[in-house]
C-alpha cells in the first residue's frame, strides 16, 4: 500500500503540487503498480545472473579531446536575468 | 574515563583531464564565467552525455593506487535534487556499483603503520559554482559543471584528527604522484568532508555523527575536527547527545556552525541513468593501466632506503612529494653523495620551502645549483655557514653558486699563512680568553674561533682556525 503521505513526500521532492483528488488517484495507481511488482517475487531467480543494467548496450567512450563550447551569449540567452556573464538569481544559501 | 574518536572522510578530487566528463568542453580551471559550456553540460533538452575515456582511466589509476577492487561492470546513476548549482535537476554519479570497490592505504603513525580502509571510489560530475554577492543575489558560473570528479570514501578508521591529517597528506601525495589531479585545495580541486563522533569507552555510549563541510585547507580540517572532538566529549560528559547534523567550519570564528539537521535526510532517489549505457571495463585495459603506473610514494621510499642508504625517516620525507624526490635524485646524479645531498635538502632547503610555503618546483633553486653549492663546501672552497648564505642568495636571486661566491668574494681562506696571521692577532687581543681556556672553560675556544671568523668576514676555514688556535696556544702561551 502506498499512502497519501508518501505521494505527498515524493511530490514535494520533485517540487510538484497536486490537488487532494490527484493525490488519491496517484496513491491508488502507485499501489497497483507496486502490486504487480510483488508478483515478480514469485519467480525463481536463483540461477539468474543479477542485472546491473537494463539494456544490453555497452557504453562507448569519448576520447579526451577539447571541442567547441557555446558562445556565452547563447549560454545565458534564455535566462531571465544575467549579470557580468553570470546567471543571476535571488540569493540562496543551502 | 576514556573516549575514542571515530573519523571517516569523504574526499572529492577533480580529475585533470583535458575535457569534461560527458562533453568536450575544456576542463581548464577558471576562464570567464559560462564560457566552458555546451548543451550537454548545460543540460539542454535532447543533449546526450558520452563518457570521457580518460576520466575512467584516471579513476582506475586512483583505484589501483589505493588497492581497490576495480568493478569491470558498472554504470552511472542519477542523483536527484534541486539546487541552482545543478543544471539538470540531477547529478550524474554512481550509486550501488562504484567503479572502484573496497581498498586501503597505509599511514605512518607514532605506534607504527596503520591501515585506513576505503569504502569505495566512484566517478561523478562536478556542479556549477555559486557566488553570493553583497547585494543579496547569487551569481552562477557553470564552467565547473560536468568536470570529472572522483569521490573517495573511507571507512571510519581514523581515531584522531592527526591520523586524518596524515591520511589526507597521503591521499594528496598519491593523487599527485599518479598525475590524475592537481589536488589544490585553494582552487577547489580537492575538497573534503568529515564524519566524526565520539564513543565513551567505558559505557559504550556514542554521540550522533556530525558531518563537517566547507573545509578548504588541511589546517582548517584538522582544527575543525579538534573542535568537534572536544564538543562531542563535552556533550557526553554532560550526559547529553549531539544532534545528527551537518556543520560548517568558520575559519574566522574558529568554530563549527550548524547548517541543517539531518532529520529530513536527503532522499536522492538514485536511478540508473538511461542516457548512458552500461560500462564494461575490459580486464586487459585495467592491466594495461596497472603496468603504466608510476612508482608510488611508499615504493619510492623503499628504493631510496636501499639505493641511497638513507634512513627510513629521511627517505619518507624526501619522497613525500614527487617533485622533491625528483629534485633529490637529479642532484645526486650530479653529485654522487646521497647522504650529503639528503642533509642539505632535508635541512636548509626544506626549511626555506616551509618558510615561503612553496614547492620545490616553484623556486629558483635547480639540482645543478645545489650540486655546485655542495661541491664548493665539500672541497672547502667555502665553509658550511657561507654555504647556507649562498643557498639563501640562490633562492632570492636565482644566480648560480659559483657566480655568487665570486661576486661576493666568499672563497674560504684555507691558506695556512693567511689564517695564521688572523689567529695570532686574535690571540694577542684576547689573552683573558686564553687563560679561561687553559683553566678548563671550553667555551673560550668557541669565542676565539668566532673572533677569527668575524675578522675574516666568515671566510676562514673554521676547522683550520680551530686547530691553529690550539697549536699556537700550546706553542706560545
Ligand atoms: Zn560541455
Amino acid at each position: 500500500m502506498v499512502t497519501k503521505e508518501q505521494i505527498q513526500q515524493i511530490a514535494s521532492l520533485c517540487k510538484l503540487k497536486y490537488t487532494e483528488g490527484e493525490i488519491d488517484e496517484f496513491a491508488k495507481n502507485f499501489s497497483q503498480v507496486l502490486g504487480y511488482m510483488e508478483k515478480l517475487k514469485e519467480v525463481d531467480a536463483d540461477n539468474v545472473e543479477p542485472l546491473y543494467f537494463i539494456s544490453d548496450h555497452v557504453q562507448r567512450f569519448r576520447e579526451d579531446v577539447v571541442g567547441e563550447s557555446l558562445q556565452r551569449e547563447d549560454v545565458v540567452k534564455n535566462t531571465t536575468e544575467e549579470q557580468f556573464g553570470y546567471f543571476k538569481i535571488l540569493r540562496i544559501v543551502e | 574515563m576514556g573516549y575514542k574518536t571515530v573519523i571517516g572522510l569523504e574526499i572529492h578530487a577533480e580529475l585533470s583531464t583535458e575535457t569534461k566528463m560527458f562533453c568536450s568542453c575544456t576542463n581548464a580551471f577558471g576562464g570567464e564565467a559560462n564560457t566552458h559550456c555546451c548543451p550537454v553540460c548545460m543540460g539542454l533538452p535532447g543533449a546526450l552525455p558520452v563518457l570521457n575515456k580518460k576520466a575512467v582511466e584516471y579513476a582506475i589509476k586512483a583505484g589501483i593506487a589505493f588497492n581497490t577492487k576495480i568493478n569491470t561492470k558498472t554504470r552511472m546513476d542519477r542523483k536527484n535534487y534541486f539546487y541552482a548549482d545543478l543544471v539538470k535537476g540531477y547529478q550524474i554519479s554512481q550509486d550501488t556499483i562504484p567503479l572502484c570497490g573496497e581498498g586501503y592505504t597505509e599511514i605512518e603513525i607514532e605506534e607504527g603503520t596503520k591501515r585506513v580502509n576505503l569504502q569505495r571510489i566512484h566517478i561523478e560530475e562536478d556542479t556549477g559554482k555559486l557566488t553570493h554577492t553583497m547585494d543579496g543575489d547569487t551569481l552562477i558560473d557553470y564552467n565547473r559543471a560536468g568536470v570529472p570528479l572522483i569521490e573517495i570514501v573511507t571507512k571510519p578508521d581514523m581515531n584522531t584528527p592527526e591520523e586524518a591529517r596524515l591520511f589526507l597528506e597521503k591521499l594528496r601525495a598519491t593523487l599527485k604522484y599518479i598525475e590524475v589531479s592537481d589536488v589544490k585545495m585553494e582552487e577547489g580541486s580537492l575538497r573534503c568532508d568529515v564524519n566524526i563522533n565520539v564513543v565513551d569507552t567505558e559505557t559504550g555510549l556514542k554521540t550522533n555523527i556530525t558531518e563537517i563541510k566547507n573545509l578548504n585547507s588541511f589546517r582548517g580540517a584538522v582544527k575543525a575536527m579538534e573542535y568537534e572532538e572536544k564538543r562531542h566529549i563535552d556533550t557526553l560528559k554532560q550526559g547529553q547527545n549531539t544532534l545528527k547534523e551537518t556543520r560548517r567550519w568558520d575559519e574566522v570564528k574558529g568554530e563549527t556552525i550548524s547548517m541543517r539537521e539531518k532529520g529530513d535526510t536527503a532522499d536522492y532517489r538514485f536511478a540508473a541513468d538511461g542516457d548512458l549505457a552500461a560500462i564494461e571495463i575490459p580486464e586487459e585495459w585495467v592491466n594495461e593501466i596497472r603496468n603504466s603506473m608510476p612508482e608510488l610514494p611508499h615504493h619510492k621510499k623503499e628504493r631510496f632506503v636501499k639505493e641511497y642508504a638513507l634512513s627510513e625517516y629521511d627517505a619518507g620525507v624526501l619522497t613525500a612529494s614527487k617533485a622533491l624526490a625528483m629534485f633529490f635524485e637529479d642532484t645526486v646524479k650530479l653529485l654522487d653523495d646521497p647522504k650529503l645531498v639528503s642533509n642539505w635538502v632535508m635541512g636548509d632547503v626544506l626549511r626555506r620551502l616551509k618558510d615561503d610555503d612553496v614547492e620545490i618546483e616553484d623556486t629558483k633553486l635547480s639540482p645543478k645549483d645545489l650540486s655546485q653549492l655542495i661541491a664548493l663546501v665539500k672541497s672547502e672552497k667555502i665553509n658550511n655557514n657561507t654555504g647556507k648564505k649562498v643557498l639563501k642568495e640562490i633562492f632570492d636571486t636565482g644566480k648560480d653558486p659559483e657566480t655568487i661566491v665570486k661576486e661576493k668574494g666568499l672563497i674560504q681562506i684555507s691558506d695556512e699563512s693567511q689564517v695564521r696571521e688572523i689567529v695570532e692577532k686574535v690571540l694577542e687581543d684576547n689573552k683573558q680568553s686564553i687563560e679561561d681556556y687553559k683553566s678548563g672553560k671550553d667555551r673560550a675556544l668557541g669565542f676565539l674561533v668566532g673572533q677569527v671568523m668575524k675578522i675574516s668576514r666568515g671566510k676562514a676555514n673554521p676547522q683550520l682556525a680551530n686547530k691553529m688556535i690550539l697549536d699556537i696556544i700550546k706553542e706560545k702561551y
